[in-house]
């Protein structure tokens, strides 16, 4: 490479920085995605009744899941970053999402229920409780 | 104007992105920055869960009949919409900072401080609304679980409104040109995790139903 190309690399152009980011005017258009898909999350959750439950949970995890990519990987750059940054990061939340799912598991919550109390779980920790405070007295 | 061999030299030891060269090609500031936010998704992941697992357990021998009851969907919904617009004049104080444009790149990030505030008030408002029903800290597990993940995230934003007012007057000696443009960065990518933390606390807690 020439300092000329040098040079050059560093000259800007309309859609993106010399980073390789975005332009202003697509962070702006990015912006006014996720504001449109919190409304989409808005209106699902004003319509909650008229919609299914499963789908409705499901829809509105589809959306975050969503928005989550789409600030990660244009505010936060990991799409134009070294991919490292990118498995760095998804290390952190596999080993969060999976560490918490197995606890709640061991919790027996389930998500798509009104959670553990269909269960049983805190009927046996009443029992518990009292078997204790017997115990003691 | 520098010259060319000037601008040779100025890469020398950098590559193409400007960055240290270090054996990752990421500059040390940057791979420290990620690994705390990889590390902060336990945090979180620990208080989100422990709110799930407390969702539906609000017998307190009071009146209250659970979340929907004190919940004001369109004001948290504002209160997300303004985070949101937080990360974007972030991320364009960035971009000025990146162009060299310094004065564009403070405004963007006293904005962004700003709307920061705009969002601890709205938070402060409805802890102070939650308490005038009676719902204390301890009053049962739900508010507990409640107003220690929100509380949490509410101190993870008023740290990044210190980072980002730090920024701005901590360099109004040596200035904010392109030379202070990872600085920058890195406040950014602490601000847009904690956005990207409400993306999560705003749908799992204000917006999915129980049952």
């Amino acid at each position: 490479m020439t300092a000329t190309d040098n040079i050059q690399d560093h000259g800007h152009d309309h859609a993106h920085d010399d980073h390789g980011h975005p332009s202003d005017r697509s962070y702006v258009m990015i912006a006014l995605l996720l504001g449109f898909l919190t409304a989409i999350e808005i209106v699902m959750f004003i319509f909650e009744d008229d919609l299914p439950g499963a789908f409705n949970k499901i829809g509105l995890i589809a959306l975050m899941i969503v928005k989550f990519i789409i600030v990660g990987g244009y505010f936060m750059h990991l799409k134009f970053d070294d991919n490292i940054l990118t498995k760095l990061f998804l290390a952190g939340l596999v080993l969060a999402v999976g560490v918490y799912w197995i606890m709640l598991s061991a919790f027996e919550f389930s998500f798509w229920n009104d959670g553990y109390e269909d269960t049983g779980f805190w009927d046996g920790q009443v029992e518990f409780e009292q078997r204790i405070e017997d115990q003691s007295s | 104007m520098a010259s060319a061999t000037a601008v040779v030299d100025e890469h020398a030891g950098h590559d193409d992105h400007g960055h240290a060269e270090t054996n990752t090609g990421i500059s040390n500031n940057k791979l420290a920055m990620w690994l705390f936010l990889s590390s902060d998704c336990l945090l979180f992941g620990a208080l989100i869960s422990s709110f799930l697992l407390y969702r539906t357990n609000i017998s307190d021998g009071t009146e209250f009949e659970g979340p929907g009851e004190v919940f004001d969907i369109p004001f948290t919904s504002l209160s997300s919409f303004i985070l949101l617009m937080s990360s974007l004049t972030m991320v364009l104080a960035l971009s000025a900072v990146n162009r060299d444009d310094e004065r564009s790149g403070r405004i963007w990030m006293l904005c962004t401080a700003f709307l920061g505030m705009l969002f601890i008030g709205g938070q402060v408002f409805e802890f102070t609304e939650f308490a005038g029903k009676g719902l204390g800290y301890t009053t049962n597990t739900w508010t507990s679980a409640f107003y220690t993940l929100t509380g949490f995230h509410g101190v993870h934003v008023s740290v990044g409104i210190l980072m980002l007012l730090g920024t701005v007057f901590g360099t109004r000696n040596s200035g904010m040109g392109k030379e202070k443009s990872e600085t920058v960065e890195l406040v950014g990518l602490y601000w847009h995790f904690v956005d990207i933390v409400w993306v999560i606390i705003f749908t799992v807690i204000y917006l999915i139903p129980i049952g």
